[in-house]
């Protein structure tokens, strides 16, 4: 299966192809054939989302740099094997998750093993603020910060779901698929996700 | 996505995460991943064309394998086009009477039979060495390189090339005394020089031996040596009894002297088909010539070629006639 059209991304200027420009499959596929400047193209547009996503699921930057790096890694070495079968950032944030698994794994099996379902009220209760800001309403970068914060502060599955559809403009399908998860899983831990962020952005700006 | 509903996208948060979103790898992560990927390309390159090639590469695979099929399908269609089916009937009647078996050999098992629930079952049998034997000598005989049920090669066109005349029992071909006989030599000749040295006398097999196939070819009449051949009359009986072959000895003055008085005969033959052929207007004559051609009877073609170049030496002589020159 070939897809057409790369969505565009999110937040990097460099990362939103324009309609003349080549998809991220063509890239990759260019790349798997040899061309080695299609895999600057590739890496200029992902290279910011990825690092967040790994940098907002560590707690240190060290790690989340060398986790970012493997995944950029396995990229390489997989390049020979790789065939147009869905969304390249679907296979992109794929190796990330599973990338990030393995740090999980060795670091003790702190997987946490969620199990959203609408009748979980745990789930939607906002955490509390670490640093209370009394001041109400907060000016953008204020914002930000309390909602990296508030990000932080979810529970693993939510956190990865938000952060893929911020990074990388996902759908809830694709999602599901870079996460090896159900459709309705997804949309679950994205549904939650959103509602603690929401809850707690209205909490802050009281 | 942009298509997603308000309960699973959120603007306003999106647009506070992009605020936040401004963390970028340091540039020596950067430069350090782009050259990991150089290093991958270059230690294994490949040609950035090389989608075409993978595009097409079976479809032309598979290309290459049916032509190279219809090629060995095309080449052995032809070069099987000298077999010829041999009725069983026409075959020698000894031969006629063993059952149709591919892999009967000296001393081999008659084949599995095949039962009527699809079993194979193996009786065991054994064919008797005699009749073993006989049954090789008369395939050898005519030259099939496998023995087949009711199938015979061929003999070429230049020893005759009528199968059922070397089986004996078989209706002659409407031919000429002359040529029948320098046929039955030729058939005999092929049919001596491939018989076991075992079952033919000494002399005989010596002589056949010594036989090379084009020198048959040439003077179908004579071996290249020089030595006369056997008749019409003693391969038949061979083909009949090939035990009587053992008794040859004594006969082999008697062998000569036929064969050299056929091959005088064959002479005068030529002769007198020359002497009849002049008779014949020059277009009959050569029409004549290129029947004779065509039946093979290159001899008596020769001769009379001979002579109707001396007496029409300014007519131009048509293909037919001039094939096997």
């Amino acid at each position: 299966m070939r897809v057409a059209v790369a969505r565009g991304l999110t937040h990097t200027a460099a990362a939103m192809p324009a309609d003349n420009l080549p998809t991220d499959e063509l890239l990759m596929e260019r790349y798997r054939d040899g061309d080695a400047g299609a895999f600057d193209l590739l890496y200029t547009r992902h290279k910011g989302g990825v690092y967040r996503y790994m940098l907002r699921q560590c707690s240190e930057r060290g790690v989340a740099e060398e986790l970012y790096q493997d995944v950029w890694t396995n990229l390489i070495r997989a390049r020979d094997g790789y065939r147009v079968t869905a969304k390249f950032t679907t296979w992109l944030y794929r190796l990330a998750h599973n990338r990030l698994i393995d740090h999980y794994r060795r670091q003790g099996g702190r997987v946490a093993i969620y199990f959203e379902t609408d009748d979980n009220p745990a789930h939607l209760e906002v955490p509390a603020l670490r640093a209370a800001d009394p001041a109400v309403g907060l000016d953008i970068k204020q914002q930000a910060g309390r909602l990296l914060q508030l990000i932080s502060e979810l529970p693993e599955p939510q956190r990865e779901a938000f952060l893929l559809q911020q990074e990388s403009d996902m759908s809830v399908e694709d999602i599901a698929e870079a996460t090896g998860v159900n459709r309705e899983t997804a949309k679950s831990r994205l549904r939650y996700a959103l509602a603690r962020l929401r809850a707690g952005m209205r909490e802050a700006e009281k | 996505m942009n298509d997603m509903p308000d309960s699973e996208r959120d603007a306003k948060l999106s647009s506070v995460y992009r605020a936040a979103a401004t963390d970028e790898p340091p540039l020596s992560m950067d430069h350090a991943i782009r050259a990991s990927a150089r290093r991958a390309v270059a230690a294994h390159p490949r040609a950035v064309g090389m989608p075409f090639i993978k595009r097409w590469q079976q479809p032309l695979s598979a290309a290459a394998v049916v032509v190279v099929c219809v090629s060995l399908v095309t080449i052995m269609r032809d070069e099987g086009g000298v077999l010829t089916l041999t009725p069983r009937s026409k075959l020698p009647a000894s031969s006629a009477a063993e059952p149709p078996n591919n892999a009967r050999r000296e001393g081999s098992e008659i084949p599995n039979i095949v039962l009527s629930d699809g079993r194979n079952r193996n009786l065991g049998l054994k064919l008797p060495e005699q009749a073993a034997d006989r049954s090789r000598d008369r395939r050898d005989a005519y030259g099939l390189a496998t023995p087949g049920s009711g199938t015979g090669l061929t003999p070429p066109r230049g020893l005759g090339g009528n199968p059922t005349a070397i089986a004996g029992d078989a209706q002659p071909a409407p031919r000429s005394a002359a040529a029948e006989k320098n046929q039955a030599a030729s058939e005999a000749l092929t049919f001596s020089a491939s018989m076991d040295k075992d079952r033919q006398s000494a002399r005989t097999g010596d002589m056949l031996a010594s036989a090379p196939a084009p020198a048959m070819r040439e003077a179908p009449g004579r071996l290249a040596t020089g030595a006369p051949i056997t008749t019409t009359a003693n391969r038949t009986d061979r083909v009949a009894t090939p035990s009587a072959t053992a008794s040859a000895a004594p006969q082999t003055a008697d062998t000569r002297a036929e064969a050299r008085a056929l091959a005088g005969q064959s002479a005068a033959e030529n002769a007198y088909a020359v002497s009849a052929l002049a008779q014949l207007p020059p277009d009959q004559w050569l029409a004549r010539l290129a029947e004779l051609r065509r039946l093979g009877r290159h001899e008596e073609a020769r001769a009379g070629l001979t002579e109707f170049r001396k007496r029409y030496p300014q007519v131009a002589l048509p293909r037919a006639v001039l094939e096997g020159e």
